[in-house]
């Protein structure tokens, strides 16, 4: 009786340990990035391993290997084990922050009201970076990231109407006020060439003459153009040191807090 | 269509196919590297994988495994032999997955160590020389024509491929005395007389401005204008001369097609086994 009791408990603990994820493996597929591999182990193990503990190795693979629509299918909020993984939870507040434009991941609310500090401060660097209003009344952020956090403030200030008004009264002085220097004056010289070619035949050709009315038409063009464009261009400028400021913030808390998939 | 056909006659040509998919085998093959106990035996499974896996037929999805596992493979571990062979097998694996950079220094190795002058390899080197190298491509081919006279066909396509690229200059030169002269001599006698007008309507309204000293006019106007339809017509002989070719192009790599089939068949590439 005695050996077929211990029989059952060898073959309940064999059992178990064959239903078991091999973490020490799929962290030798992680390493050596063999993602076939590891996508296969994965599916492989899908029968034998409990629901929440598959879901949150392949939540940690879809992360690796940066599949966001994938990662936001399996919803990473509904594993408990994955929401207590700091280190998992700090590369995807990594992730979201680096390919915020690229990707199109939205910042996640778990991600802001995270238990841990580190992946909430991730959280706050993107809220902050996606609300305007909040920009004026900010706190130090470490030096590694000031001077990007300074020139996305300075630059908050900066509104497209304004620089559609400033380009409508002088044309280029939009893009000066955009920070485009360099298109700002080779906007001014085109225009003003064109300006003047409208002004010489109108003065020589007469206003009803078709060179002097195709002239006109190229210089509204153009005018036009250039306003919309100024406008535009304090949104793109204003997108870029938003990144700027996320990509050096993304490289502070890297180097910070170096966090490990497994 | 030409690396579909070797690719599909490499693969007829494997009496070894596996059975099971790709992802199992490789996950199986890794689990035993992992489970190994040394470095060695780790490259041996390696090799092992590898040599299987250039047995699949050609599944997109698995070039990257294996460009990534030739990355992975310690050469310097292997015997002579295993090298001679990952080698050939790198390279012909290359070369039908369009890596042509890769398949030429497999290739290229592989005639260190071997200094092979068999017709096959120097076959394999000649179809990657011509996606890389037309000069060794070239220079292959004669060697090729010497051996088979097979290859003699192949040549005069070859060159007269090669020779196609180098004709464009004479009808845009054409273009540039006399605007678009250089397309009616390529045969678009109606974009040529258009291009012609309209360069000649640009001319007059040139000299009407000068004429009736309207000088930023002509400045701009100038700039604008000889930009778009002067160069644009140099630009578009240049373009339709490419576009023009493909149809003449498309026969020759028919042609081509129909020689390497049979020189396929004549001198099968193979992967090489242990």
């Amino acid at each position: 009786m005695y050996r077929i009791k211990c029989l059952v408990v060898l073959l309940i603990i064999h059992g178990t340990s064959a239903a078991q994820v091999d973490v020490g493996y799929i962290q030798y597929l992680s390493s050596q990035k063999l993602s076939t591999e590891h996508r296969q182990y994965l599916a492989h193990c899908a029968a034998s391993t409990s629901p929440d503990t598959l879901l949150y190795f392949q939540l940690k693979y879809q992360l690796q290997y940066r599949n966001s629509e994938e990662f936001h299918k399996l919803q990473p909020s509904q594993s408990p084990l994955f929401m207590n993984d700091s280190a998992a939870l700090l590369l995807t507040g990594l992730w979201v922050l680096e390919d915020v434009y690229q990707s199109r991941l939205e910042p996640s609310q778990w991600l802001v009201s995270s238990r841990f500090q580190s992946v909430r401060q991730l959280g706050h660097v993107m809220a902050t970076g996606m609300q305007h209003g909040k920009l004026e009344s900010m706190q130090q952020w470490p030096s590694e990231m000031s001077d990007s956090w300074s020139a996305l403030q300075a630059y908050s200030s900066k509104k497209p109407w304004k620089a559609a008004l400033l380009s409508t009264i002088i044309p280029g002085s939009g893009k000066i006020y955009a920070q485009r220097s360099r298109v700002a004056w080779m906007g001014m010289i085109g225009l003003t060439l064109f300006g003047a070619q409208s002004v010489e035949a109108y003065r020589k050709l007469g206003i009803k003459h078709p060179l002097t009315i195709g002239n006109m038409a190229v210089f509204g063009i153009f005018y036009g153009g250039n306003i919309c464009g100024s406008a535009r261009t304090v949104k793109s400028r204003r997108t870029e040191l938003r990144n700027k400021f996320y990509k050096d913030a993304s490289f502070y808390y890297r180097r910070l807090h170096r966090p490990l998939l497994y | 269509m030409l690396r579909f056909i070797i690719v599909v006659y490499i693969g007829l040509c494997c009496i070894d196919i596996q059975a099971q998919d790709w992802p199992v085998f490789a996950e199986q093959m890794e689990r035993r590297m992992y489970e190994a106990s040394d470095d060695r035996a780790r490259n041996a499974i390696l090799l092992s994988k590898l040599d299987s896996a250039f047995h699949y037929l050609d599944v997109p999805s698995m070039r990257e495994d294996v460009s990534r596992d030739l990355k992975r493979l310690k050469w310097d571990e292997l015997s002579t032999d295993e090298r001679k062979r990952s080698h050939w097998n790198a390279a012909l694996w290359a070369y039908s997955a369009s890596e042509y950079n890769e398949a030429r220094v497999h290739i290229t190795k592989y005639q260190r160590l071997t200094n092979d002058t068999s017709i096959h390899a120097q076959f394999l080197h000649m179809l990657i020389a011509i996606e890389s190298d037309s000069l060794l491509a070239g220079k292959l081919i004669n060697q090729m024509t010497t051996k088979d006279s097979g290859f003699v066909a192949m040549k005069t396509i070859m060159h007269k491929r090669w020779s196609k690229e180098q004709r464009a200059f004479p009808f845009v030169l054409a273009g540039a005395i006399i605007p678009g002269s250089g397309l009616m001599a390529e045969g678009f006698v109606g974009k040529g007389l258009t291009a012609l007008m309209l360069n000649s309507a640009v001319g007059l309204a040139l000299a009407a401005m000068i004429r009736a000293n309207l000088y930023f006019n002509i400045a701009t106007w100038g700039v604008m204008l000889v930009q778009k339809f002067y160069i644009g017509q140099l630009n578009l002989t240049s373009n339709l001369f490419r576009s023009r070719h493909p149809r003449k192009l498309a026969r020759q790599h028919e042609l081509l097609r129909q020689e390497l089939a049979t020189l396929l068949l004549k001198y099968p590439l193979q992967y090489k086994s242990i």
